[in-house]
């Protein structure tokens, strides 16, 4: 879950894990966009590949925070209200 | 009142008077703070230089943050790894730095416990009293 950017973010963590982790790394994080709003959004990945996802997180450009993580969509809106 | 503070420079040169100082190159600093080191001494680097970096240069920032980690190790320096957020935006959660100081090779619980020793002895011998 992140902050501050549109859809794209998605795109640059995708870019940022693949330069550090590689494709195969990347794929089975499984990556996939559930909610956006106007500064946050909602992807979910693989509990496995929490690793490299927090870390490309930290190092994308633009800059973005991981403000929440949670097993379940309807626990996270309960929590950050998107 | 008390006021806890810590003299920060980015100045090798200005070692004496600092409690920390900032890095942005190690490898370069590395023969000058050899030479000027003072055991206690917090020695940060930042992370938002990293974001521009492409996948060669970061791979190397992480190499070069192993081995300032070691090298603090060694001369009973402290290890900081820090956001340098300018905007809230830049700020990192906790989650995050516990990713990435494993990736560099550091384990974490260890690495707060030592940061919170660190801060708490350095601060403890910095107050202003008013």
């Amino acid at each position: 879950m992140h902050k501050g950017l549109d859809t794209d973010a998605l795109n640059s963590i995708s870019r940022r894990c693949k330069e550090l982790f590689g494709q195969m790394t990347l794929e089975k994080a499984s990556m996939r966009l559930m909610r956006s709003h106007t500064d946050v959004i909602v992807f979910r990945c693989r509990l496995g590949q929490i690793h490299p996802i927090l870390v490309s997180i930290a190092l994308a450009d633009p800059p973005m925070i991981a403000i929440d993580m949670s097993g379940s969509i309807a626990r996270l809106k309960i929590r950050i209200d998107v | 009142m008390n006021f806890p503070y810590l003299s920060v420079s980015d100045k090798v040169d200005s070692l004496q008077s600092a409690d920390l100082i900032t890095i942005s190159n190690f490898r370069k600093a590395k023969a000058s703070l050899k030479k000027k080191l003072k055991a206690g001494l917090g020695i940060e680097f930042l992370l938002h230089p990293a974001r521009k970096m492409n996948a060669e240069e970061l791979s190397k920032w992480f190499a070069e943050l192993l081995e300032a980690h070691i090298f603090c190790e060694s001369s009973g320096c402290q290890f900081i790894l820090s956001s340098g957020a300018r905007w809230p935006i830049e700020m990192i959660s906790g989650r995050s730095f516990d990713e990435i100081l494993t990736e560099v090779g550091i384990d974490y619980h260890k690495h707060w416990r030592d940061m919170d020793r660190w801060l708490s002895r350095t601060l403890a011998k910095k107050v202003i009293m008013k």
